[in-house]
């Protein structure tokens, strides 16, 4: 049977949905935490106190960190106190190949805070590489990929988008109602859906894409960099000499930057007399990532590049960067970001549901799929969806409940984020998929109205203390899970009340009210 | 000047969703004759023009569409949940918004 083009479409949306959309919805929900990585972070370290240390102050007592713990690293990173996050970041590289180990240190102190942990980073990272290093990011690639062709194919299949922009009917009920949902937040937010994924993609261009640089450059990779951001790149001399103190680079960084925070600082070569040091700012001004960048010599204090000067498509690349990264526009663009995110998380919640409520009703009708399928894709969905949030706010309970001297405090926490998703994927086969779906929803709004309370209970940085200090960034973060959590009780509750009226039916059952 | 451009989405985003004959009908009860519904259009692009007049303003050339675009996509939404629950709160919500923010804005 020839298929029509839009019907091809069809099956391609809803089949690459689908099986994309169970990964799809956990990126989407971290990355939309991402924005706030460092609120976040913030958070996870209470120990760290919110009294102004001087950016110079700090970035010295790393510098003498690392000194003692990373003394024959060839590169450092420095990611000094900002207006988000007053921790004192510092990651170091014995050798390019190996892994870049971290710490958090108390600018106060210059000693590794207490309660070790990934904080908001672990979003950032685990949405573009689910943890799981380089393949992680061909996943997400793919994923990304498969994004971008749905919403395409959505466009195609969405026959009415003019006519049902503003439509949504919540009273009509069952499959109209969700399809109405999955419809109107796709297609409000469609700029940003597309922005997003694209330029997602075009963060990775080069890892996706490999053949040009082999093409052009003999897959010299390091040769296409510096012609694309050209930066001073120095050979260490094998002459011993001592740093500079790098406090000092990070007022003249800053006079550089026209006054912008230093975003991070990088030592290359520590120890050798061509140590570079290379600071980036934080630019709230631009939309182009790391546009302004400042490079010295260590040793001598000699500026060596201002600025970095990038060709078109260079310059294309970093500005689809930025409107990745979205540092750019403060407060107001980061909360539109995290909206718009979210909103794209429930879309995609919307369509996973669509497709089994869709199926459901038409399941003595003719079927596209099998029962067993059906059931599968019911569990897979409650795992997909309440999964993810249960396991993002269990990542934030681990941080207060587990001792906070425990040796790999912050490994523990990631550990128990893939624990609580895995046995919400356990749960969800257990049970029937009526049941399954309300005690999840429900476990995820106690986690997320009581996590306020364990704040309160565990640290001195409760609402309370927050709100009269004014510190929006800690008080923002348990008002937002509150908040969440109030959405999350009312759909328990919507779910609980449609349970009890399918008990309560004389009629016989479906059969997705039976467990496996 | 971000209150403001975000009234200023949302009224307009409210005129264009109005201009069109169902959703008219949803919250009045009739049909919008020829006249109102142009109207309704014109009144709703001179909104969102505005708007993204006031998001270049405030975030410059480069920020300010980017802003702009995030403004019309949560105040779509809050419509969408709004117009089917209290379609009358909607409509005035879109008359009072842009009214109370200038006067806001002019009394501080």
């Amino acid at each position: 049977m020839k298929k029509t083009f839009s019907q091809s479409m069809a099956w391609l949306h809803t089949w690459g949905g689908l099986i994309f959309g169970w990964l799809l919805f956990a990126i989407f929900l971290t990355g939309s935490l991402s924005i706030f990585d460092r609120e976040i972070t913030h958070w996870m370290q209470p120990e760290i106190g919110t009294s102004e240390v001087p950016v110079a102050d700090a970035v010295n007592r790393a510098s003498d960190y690392l000194q003692t713990n990373a003394p024959d690293s060839e590169s450092w990173l420095l990611v000094p106190p900002n207006d988000r996050n007053p921790g004192m970041a510092v990651f170091w590289q014995k050798t390019p190949e190996q892994a870049f180990q971290h710490a958090i240190l108390d600018p106060a102190t210059g000693q590794e805070a207490p309660r070790q942990t990934d904080g908001g980073h672990f979003f950032v990272h685990f949405h573009y590489q689910f943890n799981a290093g380089t393949l992680g990011t061909w996943i997400v690639g793919a994923l990304g990929l498969m994004l971008l062709i749905s919403l395409l194919t959505g466009i195609v299949i969405h026959k009415r988008i003019f006519r049902d922009f503003f439509t949504f009917r919540p009273r009509v009920g069952g499959q109209r109602t969700w399809l109405d949902a999955h419809n109107a937040l796709s297609v409000l937010t469609l700029p940003f859906l597309l922005m997003i994924t694209f330029s997602g993609l075009a963060i990775f261009a080069f890892m996706y894409i490999p053949s040009p640089i082999k093409l052009l450059y003999d897959g010299d990779s390091e040769a296409f960099f510096d012609e694309a951001r050209p930066h001073v790149h120095q050979e260490p001399a094998g002459k011993p000499a001592p740093l500079l103190p790098l406090g000092g680079f990070v007022e003249r960084a800053r006079a550089a930057f026209g006054g912008n925070q230093v975003w991070f600082m990088t030592v290359d070569h520590q120890g050798d007399k061509n140590a570079v040091i290379t600071a980036g700012a934080l630019n709230e001004d631009q939309l182009t990532l790391s546009s302004q960048q400042i490079q010295f010599n260590a040793v001598t204090g000699e500026v060596l590049q201002n600025g970095v000067q990038m060709k078109p498509a260079a310059l294309t690349q970093r500005v689809l960067a930025g409107l990745h990264f979205a540092q750019f526009g403060g407060y107001a663009t980061h909360w539109l970001y995290f909206l718009s995110g979210l909103v794209g998380t429930v879309m995609i919640a919307a369509g996973l549901v669509l497709f089994t409520v869709k199926r459901r009703r038409q399941y003595t009708a003719d079927n596209d799929v099998s029962t067993g399928f059906l059931r599968f894709a019911e569990k897979m969905n409650i795992a997909a969806v309440a999964g993810p949030v249960i396991a993002c706010l269990a990542y934030l309970w681990s941080n207060r409940l587990l001792p906070v001297d425990l040796p790999g405090h912050a490994g523990w926490e990631i550990g128990i984020f893939f624990a609580v998703w895995l046995l919400s994927l356990l749960y969800s086969f257990m049970r029937t998929p009526r049941q399954a779906w309300f005690e999840q929803i429900a476990c995820a709004a106690i986690l997320a109205l009581l996590l306020p309370l364990l704040n309160g209970l565990t640290t001195n940085q409760h609402l309370l203390a927050s709100l009269s200090k004014g510190d929006w960034r800690l008080a923002g973060v348990d008002l937002t899970v509150f908040t969440l959590g109030i959405l999350f009780a009312g759909l328990a509750a919507r779910l609980g009340t449609k349970n009890r009226l399918a008990n309560s039916r004389t009629e016989p059952a479906g059969w997705w009210e039976y467990a496996d | 000047m971000i209150i403001i451009a975000l009234a200023f989405a949302y009224a307009g985003m409210t005129a264009l969703c109005l201009a069109m004959r169902k959703h008219y009908r949803q919250v009045w009860n009739r049909n919008p004759i020829q006249a109102e519904r142009i109207s309704l259009r014109i009144a709703a692009w001179i909104l969102l023009i505005a708007s993204l007049a006031l998001c270049i303003m405030g975030w410059g050339a480069s920020i300010g569409p980017v802003a702009w675009f995030g403004m019309l996509s949560v105040t779509g939404l809050i419509l969408i949940f709004l117009l089917p629950c209290l379609p009358r709160l909607a409509v005035s919500l879109g008359v009072l918004a842009p009214l109370l923010s200038l006067i806001g804005i002019f009394a501080a």
